[in-house]
This record gives C-alpha cells, structure tokens and sequence, in this order.
C-alpha cells in the first residue's frame, strides 16, 4: 500500500475537519491509485494541491462536541468572566479604570521621551555629524568645557586631517539686527540670526523649500530665511531673488534671498530665523576682520565624518593640531585646549554639564526619572490589580470548588484566570489608548511643546508595548490564578472558608509597597515646588518688578556722539513722565546673560593669575535705576557721563574677593585690567546681587562705563497706571528712534523666565504623583470595603457589645495607618538622599529637612483616611441586626 | 407562488450523478465518475463542499460505511438524494423541458424541433 509522505498527513489533518474522517479516506485512496498510475511524485504535488482546495471546507462544517479544539472553552472563560465583571461594577471598574490609567500615564511618559530622544535624528547623516567639544585648561586645571572655539581651528582641521570630510562652523553670537523688505518699509528686529559656513545646509537637511542647497549662501550678500521668516517679509510671495535690507552697523546692506527653509523640525537642537554666510562675519566684523588673536572663541564647530572613521582618534587629533597651531600663543597664558566629539544624536541630551548658549536642551537624568516613574506607575496599577483579584478570592471559592470537583485540572483553572486578566488589561489598554490621547494636549501646556502621538506610527513602538503589557497582564494574572486554583474544593465549599488570609502578607506588601511610592513621589514634587518658591522669593538684590526693560534700538547711526545725543533726548523725554524715576541704558541686563566673560587681573600683576569674571558695559545711571547699595565709593561721576571713553569701572563684591583683595575700601581706586586689553580704575563696589538665575553661585561681575552703549533702555517706574506710562514712553521712542519697533518686558518676567524648566518638570512630576496617588487609593478604596465587607459579622457583634461607629471605624483603618507609617520611615534615606542629589544643581538652595517627609506622610494620611473612611463609615453604622442574622 | 430552491449547476450534477452511482456513491466515486462522464476537473475541496452542503439543504443524507484495512483505515461516506433532493431535481428538470418545447422553430437551427 502506497502512503503519501507523513508532512502531507500532517498537512491533510490540519485542513480536514476532525469529523469528517471520510474525506481523508477518500484522500489515501486517491493516492494509491494516483500513485500507481503516475508515481509517487505526481501523486504527491497533486495531493499537495488538492489538500489546498479543501480549506473552505474547513471552515464550513461546524465542530461538533467530539472535536478538542480549545476555542468553545475560551468562548466560555470569556463569558464567565463578563459575567463575574458585570455582577461587581465596583470593583470591575475600580480594576480597569486604574489599570487603564497606569497604562495612559506610560503611553504618555513613553512618547515624550521617545520624542526627546528623537532630537537631531532626521538629518540622514546623523549618525556621522559630531560636535567639537572644547575643555580648556590652565596650568592643568579646568577652567570649563564648552562648545566655543576659535574660527581658525576648522580651517585647520579640514587642511590637516584626513578623516574631516566637511566642516561646519557656526557663530554662537545670535546676533540681533534690523531688518526690513524695501518693498513694504516694514522694519523688524530680529535676534535669531546665525552666521554659517555654506557646507551647512549639505551637512545638515533641513528640508529647503526652494533655493539650492549648494550655492545658497555661496556669495557675502546671500541670506536665507525660515519658512515663517519667509511669510512674515514676503506674505504670499515668492521670496527667492527678492531683496531683505539689513540696517545699521557692519552688515548693513542688501541681501538677496537665495534659499527658504522649511520650519525647522521641532526636534531638531538648532533653532534659527536666519542664516547668514560665515565669509561675510569672518571678512567684515571688525574683530575677525583685524584678527586680533585668538580671544573670539564664539564658534561652535561640527564635523562629518565617514562611516568607519573612528570619533576617538579624530578629537586625539584635534588636540594635535591645537597644540601645532595655537599651542605658541596658549603656551604665553599657560592654556591648552583639548576636544572631543559629541555624536549630533545626543546633543539634545547630554549637554548638561557644557556651557552651550543655545539652552533648549534636555537632560538625559530627567528622562531617566520619568522612565522609572512609568515603570513605578504600571507596577502599582499592576500590583492593584493582584491584589483586587487575589482579595476577591473569597466570592470565587465557590464557583472555583464546584469546578473542581467535576473535574477542573488546575492548568484549566489557571488558564480561565489567565483569561480573565487578559481580558480586563485589555480593556484597560484601550482606555488608557482614550486616555493618553486626551490628556496629550495638557501634557504638551506643561512641558511647552507639541507632541504629537507619533510612536503609533512605529512598529518599534507596538512591539515592546504589546510585549510589555502581555508579559505584566501575565504576571498579574499568574499570582490570583495560582492562588484561586490551589484551594482544597472540600474547604472551599465549606462555609467557613477562610482562603481570604492567605494572601493577607502579599497584599500587606503591596498597600506598603505603594504608600512607599507615593510618599516618594509627593516630597519630590513638594522639593520641587519649595525651591522654585525659593528661587523666586528671595531678594535678588534689585527690585525687579519696577523695571521695565526697551529694546534698543537698532536703526541709528552707529556713531558715539550721536547716540549719546539721541539717547539724551529720549531719556529728557521719558523723565518728564510723572511716574518714570530713572532710565539706563546697558549692554545686557540681568536674566539675559552677560555681555562676555573674560580674564581679569590687577595692573602689575601677572596676566596669568587672571581670574574669570563677567563684563558689561552699563551707562553712569545703571546704580541709580537698578538702587544698587553701595560697600564703597558711589556712582560713576557727572562729569564722565559725556565722555567717550573713561576707563572706569564699578565692581561687585564677589569680583573684590576673587581678585584678593583685602576690604571693598581696598579695591577703591585700584587699576585692573580685563583681557581685551583696556585698564579700568575701581570708583565703587556694590552689595552682590543677583544678575543670573539662582542656580548660579555669585559670579564676579565688572560693569565698565560706556555712556551709549544702550542695547536696553532699563526704566524705573512706580507701578501706578502701567498702560498709560508704557504709551508715553513708546511715543517718545517713536519720536526719538524713527522706524524702530518699541519691544518691551517687565525685567521680573525675564529674570524668571528662566526658572520655566525647572517649573515645567515640576508640574509633570506633580501630575504623575497625582495619578500614582490615585492609582493606589483606588487599589486602597477597594481593598478596604472589601475587607469592611469580610467583617461584617465581627462588626455586628462589636456594635451589640456596643462599640460606637468611631471605634469601629479606627479598628477597620488601623492596619492601613500602620502600614502608612512604616511606608514614611523606609521613604525617608531615598527621599533625603535623591532630593540632595537634585538641590546639588542649585548655588542657592534649600535645605532637606524632615518637611519633605512628613508633609508628604501627612498628606497622605489625609487623602487615605478620606478615602477609606466611605467604606468604614459604611459598615460600622450599618443595623448590626442585617449583618448578624444572615448565614 | 411557493418557493423554489434554487439548484446550482454543478449541485445538480452532483446529485444527478449519486442518483448515477446507485449503492456506491461516495466522495471519490462521485469526483470519479464526474470526471470521466463529463471531462471536467472536480477538485476534493469544491466537492466535499457542495456534499455538505447539499446534506444541510437536506437534498442528501449519508451514512458511514465500515472501516476497512483499505484507505488508511478510514470509513466511506456513502450519499443518497432524499425525498426532497429528487423533487428539486424533478422540478429543474421540469422546468428546462418546459422552456425547450417553447422554443419556436427554426430559433436553434443546430436541433431542430422533434415532437410537433
């Protein structure tokens, strides 16, 4: 007798019904007569072919009870655990809701951060761009780590190693210019204008909407725009081989439009309104123009590397071109410069520890935090739900005996639990899909961005999410399963079953092990909001909400005696108002940086012994408007407030420590000299103030008199009829400075502003500490009037003894106030020891103290007493007669 | 009007040729004896298909014949028309004889008319 091969039989089995035997028979016969009349082979394609055509057939007949498929007994799983859900909506809904929330909330966490880790990654070569980093040292210690570096150095670099296939510089300085379109007259300024080499828009894509990505900014009067630039000069029109006019200064002139970008992606780190050809800075600037050393360090520079050339031996090369071409002329102030290369991807990221004027970025530690917050958010949810269904154990004994002693095995009976939990998690994960994406526009006010839900869109995103919630909704669904199939059917259809105790450490644990979190959770959010509290109560040293800040203006004629004129009858004009008291013009003012940072030592002292401190150049009444107190001296004196330039200069009582001297009466009249070369005499100290944002330690500070410098005009106003003054003061700025626009801002918003990153973390962690909150009061709400409802007889019994309902109410909470207080005194090292890790990032700081436990533990209790206290009140004053007479 | 049952092509010939077989109709006599009385391909599937389905519309009724050493020791299903599959079957033929005496003379010149 002739057999197909077994693969085929096996194949056949598949595709025949199981009952009908018949068809099979029909096969083996077709077979061996094929077989016998074509041979074996033929036969067996046909075979092959024929078992095919019967895969409808498959589906046609119905299975009936004889048949072992396993689908009837999910079907029925299925049903029985509908049923089980609907007949307790409570703790159904208590179950998914707080699942679905967990999941929402890692849906969330999951596509901020992947947004965040997705920055710089659309250039197509983002994976050979890196960044020069520059550490630069001084008789072998580390004066800072940076991304600025001197021009020269990749004109160097490209000549001189062969890896580089391209270079790009960057000038960090964003400069602020006037521009308008001469067609419409309209004059704008702008403060977002980068200077590039040309190589930058083939080194990096960003998507040019017109223009030519190689020859765009090959020419000096070349300019190219960001696409809302484009419609902000243009409108409708077509900009390319229009005309922009840049006003004033160095690179006043016209400028063809050769080149219009697409809006910058918003995860890209370089964010810019123009760009400008680096021949044009580098030819024109008066300072590279003379060349006057290596001082100008305000370039960032990029490389693009090849594919299998290594990032290691590339910056290794970079210290010896630094040391071949510059190391002469750092070896006289006893500097040397080394480098290494930051992939571009990981810019957005690890950034932290650079000095790097751009400032969008991100923070690799705070992505860490959030991803471990998830992960503690899925764990309570998760753990909610073993112990929900664990504690539900009870209802279940008898459904679960019966089922046993017709003759359940215990896999059967794991499988229908199993069933169940994928069931409610599955449920749960298309809430939490709702969730997610509703409350996606709140997340997107507290962190200032806008996400979007991308991570849909990847397969990256589904596998690991729809691994990570069957592996959890196996997990969970494990331990209640085990628990409910291990029963002994005999005691569980006893009336006296008391299964309920078995898991009673388990769930201990897990309360514990969520009162744990959440206190963590609630002091971190807690230090987070005292500091920024801090930060913004404590006195700066200016009164800042009284000073309104102008933008200079930017179209005048650059020339001294001009400037002061046209400053001088601004400031005539604006005094006459009754509520302005005083008006300076600086080159920056607090909050917005420092002009520069430079070395600065005493006049016959040794250049190297320079110690780092900030410039600015302020006019003679910046003490006046700022009412800065005085240590020593006074305000510049009247007679040089004409002056051009008076070599004098007012200094901060950090700066007076830094350079070693003795008392503020000390520094009086000494001669220092700043880096640039000028030598400054001392007519003042001042009282330290706060010039940078308090995360800054004291920085010392020299403010140099420079009588019509005024790229802000500071007023002092008292704050009576704000609206009515800041139109008087902008119609004498229209009448002084012509077709300039009047930009303004209150200098206590600017100052701050720059606490936005610290308050934005601090509202996500708030948010996710209330949802954790609420996941595991849900979990608690649950669990007690559960475990209310286990006591009833005990209760009724008390209450006829005659307890009062306050009484029983304390007996049902006291277990989980015990738990709360063990929960505080393990959260106490790891809540101390992770807020003093986060306060390091601060100079000025509060202090851990017990506050930030005890609060967190107080509030808590509130919330857990509240939560609790429905279900107790419930059962300690229910008629003691319902609970009693029942069996 | 009462309702007809529609009766596919190959149903009819399906039924037509177990009515054909007598005793012996089962699966792959049937697929046989289609095959070679009218030279079309009968695939298992298609067949096995239109059986059961026949069997639901209860034009057909089986039975299991016995396990035999033969066939990998798997049973025959042996097929018969029913009652009411022969009077389906008697209606379609019926109604084509009804239309072919209709038919005017010298419309089909290929057969010309017979009876009359």
């Amino acid at each position: 007798m002739k057999t197909p091969p077994k693969i085929l039989l096996w194949l056949l089995d598949r595709f025949c019904p199981p009952s009908r035997q018949d068809l099979k028979g029909d096969f083996l016969e077709l077979y061996e007569s094929r077989a016998s009349e074509w041979g074996r082979y033929r036969a067996s394609l046909r075979f092959f072919w024929d078992t095919l055509t019967v895969l409808p057939f498959r589906f046609l007949v119905k299975n009936n009870r004889s048949s072992r498929s396993s689908i009837p007994m999910f079907s029925h799983y299925a049903k029985i655990a509908f049923r089980g859900l609907s007949r307790s909506k409570v703790y159904s809904s208590i179950n998914i809701l707080g699942l679905a929330v967990g999941m929402g909330v890692c849906l969330l966490i999951y596509q901020y951060i992947s947004f965040e880790l997705s920055y710089d990654r659309f250039h197509s070569r983002s994976n050979r761009i890196y960044r020069l980093v520059e550490t630069d040292l001084k008789n072998g210690v580390e004066l800072g780590k940076g991304i600025s570096n001197v021009h020269e150095l990749a004109e160097v670099a490209k000549k001189s190693i062969p890896e580089i296939e391209e270079v790009v510089r960057i000038n960090l300085w964003r400069y602020e210019l006037g521009i308008f379109n001469p067609e419409n007259d309209i004059p704008y300024q702008e403060d977002n204008v980068w200077f590039v080499d040309d190589s930058f828009l083939t080194v990096f894509d960003f998507p040019l909407l017109s223009g030519s990505r190689e020859s765009a900014l090959s020419e000096k009067r070349n300019i190219v725009l960001a696409e809302q630039m484009a419609s902000k000069y243009f409108g409708e029109k077509d900009p390319i081989g229009k005309t922009l006019h840049i006003s004033g200064g160095w690179p006043g002139g016209d400028y063809i439009v050769t080149g219009v970008l697409q809006k910058l992606p918003v995860n890209s780190h370089m964010q810019f309104d123009f760009l400008l050809p680096m021949k044009l800075l580098l030819s024109e600037e008066p300072s590279y123009k003379n060349n006057d050393g290596l001082g100008w360090r305000n370039f960032s520079t990029y490389v693009l590397l090849p594919e299998t050339a290594s990032p290691n031996l590339v910056d290794d090369k970079f210290d010896l071109i630094a040391d071949q071409y510059f190391g002469k002329e750092l070896a006289a102030s006893n500097e040397k410069w080394t480098f290494d290369l930051q992939p571009l991807k990981e810019i957005h990221l690890y950034s932290d520890n650079l000095e790097d004027p751009s400032g969008n970025n991100g923070d690799i530690a705070n992505i860490k935090l959030f991803s471990v917050i998830a992960v503690f958010v899925m764990l309570m949810a998760w753990a909610n739900y073993i112990n929900l269904s664990t504690a539900r154990s009870l209802h279940r004994a008898k459904e679960v005996g019966v089922r046993k002693i017709i003759g359940a095995r215990k896999r059967q009976l794991i499988g229908q639990f199993l069933v169940e939990s994928f069931l409610i998690n599955g449920l749960a994960l298309i809430l939490a899909f709702g969730i997610a994406l509703l409350s996606l526009p709140v997340l997107n006010q507290m962190v200032g961005k806008t996400l979007a839900f991308t991570i849909m869109q990847s397969s990256g995103f589904w596998l690991q999410f729809v691994l990570v919630v069957v592996i959890g909704t196996l997990l969970s669904g494990l331990y209640p399963a085990f628990v409910l199939s291990s029963f002994k059917p005999v005691s569980m259809l006893g009336s006296s079953f008391r299964g309920f105790s078995q898991g009673l450490v388990v769930r201990k644990g897990i309360i514990l092990f969520q009162f744990f979190l959440s206190i963590l959770l609630i002091s971190g959010t807690w230090l987070v909001y005292r500091q920024v509290k801090y930060m913004r109560d404590q006195n700066l040293g200016i009164d800042m909400e009284k000073i309104l800040v102008v933008y200079g203006p930017r179209f005048q004629t650059f020339e001294f005696d001009a400037m002061l004129s046209n400053f001088s009858a601004f400031q005539q004009k604006v005094l006459q108002h009754h509520s302005v008291e005083s008006i300076s013009g600086t080159g920056s003012v607090p909050g917005k940086g420092n002009m520069w940072t430079g070395d600065v030592w005493r006049l016959g002292e040794l250049s190297d012994d320079g110690k780092l401190v900030s410039i600015d150049q302020v006019d003679g009444y910046f003490t006046k408007t700022f009412d800065l107190d005085f240590l020593a001296g006074e305000p510049f004196r009247e007679d040089l407030m004409k002056a051009s330039y008076a070599g004098v200069a007012i200094v901060n009582e950090e700066a007076v420590k830094q350079l070693g001297l003795a008392s503020p009466q000390n520094a009086l009249h000494q001669k220092i000299v700043v880096s640039a070369g000028d030598t400054l005499e001392v007519v003042g100290v001042v009282k330290n103030f706060h010039w940078h944002s308090l995360k800054e330690a004291q920085f010392p500070g020299i403010y140099m008199l420079n009588n019509a410098y005024g790229a802000y005009y500071s007023i002092r106003v008292n704050l009576s009829d704000i609206p009515q003054t800041i139109d008087y003061i902008k119609t004498a700025y229209d009448e002084v400075y012509p077709g300039n626009e009047f930009n303004y801002f209150f200098l206590d918003d600017a100052f701050n502003r720059q606490y936005q990153a610290d308050l934005q973390f601090g509202n996500l962690f708030t948010a996710f500490s209330v949802l954790a909150i609420f996941i595991s009061c849900l979990g608690l709400f649950a669990l007690v009037s559960f475990s209310a409802s286990l006591k009833a007889k005990e209760i009724g019994i008390r209450k006829v003894l005659g307890a009062s309902v306050g009484q029983l109410m304390a007996l049902l909470s006291k277990e989980y106030l015990v738990l709360l207080l063990i929960a505080s005194l393990l959260a106490v090292p790891l809540a101390i020891w992770g807020g003093q890790q986060w306060l390091e990032n601060y100079a000025f700081r509060i202090e851990m103290s017990a506050e930030f436990i005890v609060v967190p533990a107080f509030l808590l209790l509130i919330v857990s007493v509240l939560t609790v206290s429905h279900s107790t009140w419930k059962a300690a004053s229910a008629n003691p007669v319902d609970s009693l007479k029942a069996e | 009007m009462t309702t007809r049952n529609n009766l596919g092509e190959f149903e009819e010939i399906v039924m037509l040729t177990i009515g054909v077989l007598g005793e012996e109709a089962y699966g792959l006599a049937i697929k046989m004896e289609i095959e070679k009385r009218l030279e079309r391909s009968v695939s298992m599937g298609a067949l096995h298909t239109g059986l059961y389905r026949l069997e639901e519309k209860g034009y057909l009724e089986s039975r299991l014949g016995e396990a035999t050493k033969v066939r990998g020791g798997k049973p025959k299903r042996f097929f018969r028309v029913t009652a009411s599959g022969q009077r389906v079957l008697k209606e379609a033929m019926e109604d084509r004889q009804k239309l072919w005496k209709d038919i005017p003379a010298g419309v089909f010149q290929l057969f010309p008319k017979t009876n009359g």
